[in-house]
């Protein structure tokens, strides 16, 4: 019975306390500091895509040139059969072609009968 | 006719100060009071609320608007509230609720009076809170928010479920156990007394 009444009574003082308990009031220009400060802090719709468009130029211009540039690359290759990517891939074919004897069958006109009298 | 939470939100997204300013006058008394009551003093309340408002605002594009503001706001306000009771407990400082009970409270002197005048003093009516909130220290800090939700903010079981994050049934428990132990807590306190 006493253990009763002693529950009952710690059940009333919990309810008294939360009862009892005061509340707070938020300071009187909170909601118009906290709009100013959203405004400022809070990105527009408008911004956010002007924003993302200026990052993004660079990135759209330099693909833009890239495109540009093997078009006209693959515009021109029938007609002169010639491409900077050859340019990149040579293996050095043609400079293995080339044999001593041509190198100075090349060279014979400097070192010509005259010019050996001459000396 | 009140404008609707939704058309608020919607008008915020779009940056507009004006609905920034209407979203937090209708909500701020529910945030501050969560904040007071379950950090236990008006130190960091305001510094809470702000952060909460910002950092829903900041965020408004990910919010559901088929789901009430009133719980996502909770949310957000009792993940602050965690956060900010993590932070300093990491760096401890007496709290004045814990102050004012070496000091000793009497608390049958302010039930009586209470009971027989029916009105309490502003210092009556703190020192009644920095009691509950002594009680409450002992509590885990998600009995302590379910607690604050319920008894003091007086939300619903489903709204408490949705902003802890758990089932209805689950919170039932939690709140019936936590009210055992503040009895408790307060029978020991109450007992020290005598």
């Amino acid at each position: 019975m006493s253990n009763s009444k002693k529950r009952l009574d710690s059940s009333e003082m919990l309810r008294f306390l939360v009862e009892a308990s005061p509340g707070i009031e938020p300071p009187p220009f909170f909601p118009a500091r906290i709009a100013a400060l959203a405004s400022e802090r809070v990105p527009r719709f408008e911004s956010m895509l002007l924003a993302l468009t200026k990052r993004l130029l660079p990135v759209l211009l330099s693909i833009a040139v890239l495109v540009c540039l093997v078009s006209y690359n693959v515009s021109r290759q029938p007609a002169e059969s010639f491409s900077y990517f050859e340019i990149l891939l040579d293996t050095g074919e043609q400079a293995e072609q080339i044999t001593l004897e041509e190198v100075l069958a090349s060279l014979e006109p400097l070192t010509s009968p005259g010019d050996a009298d001459a000396d | 006719m009140q404008t609707s939470d939704a058309e608020l939100v919607t008008r915020a997204m779009e940056g507009d100060r004006e609905a920034f300013r209407a979203i937090t006058e209708r909500y701020q008394r529910l945030v501050f009071s969560i904040a007071y009551h379950y950090m236990g003093s008006g130190n960091d309340v305001e510094d809470i609320a702000q952060d909460v408002f910002l950092r829903f605002f900041q965020s408004i594009h990910r919010y559901d608007t088929s789901r009430p503001l009133k719980n996502w706001l909770g949310k957000i306000t009792a993940n602050r509230c965690l956060d900010e009771l993590r932070r300093q407990r990491s760096n401890p400082v007496h709290s004045m609720a814990e102050l004012d009970t070496e000091e000793g409270v009497d608390i049958n002197e302010l039930f009586a009076k209470h009971a027989s005048t029916g009105s309490m003093s502003e210092e009556e009516s703190e020192r009644c809170f920095q009691l509950l909130h002594t009680a409450m220290l002992g509590l885990s800090d998600k009995d302590r928010m379910a607690f604050v939700l319920r008894e003091m903010e007086d939300l619903e079981y489903s709204q408490i479920a949705e902003i802890l994050g758990t089932s209805e049934v689950a919170v039932r428990i939690r709140l019936s156990r936590t009210r055992q132990k503040l009895e408790g807590e307060l029978r020991r306190m109450f007992d020290e007394q005598l």
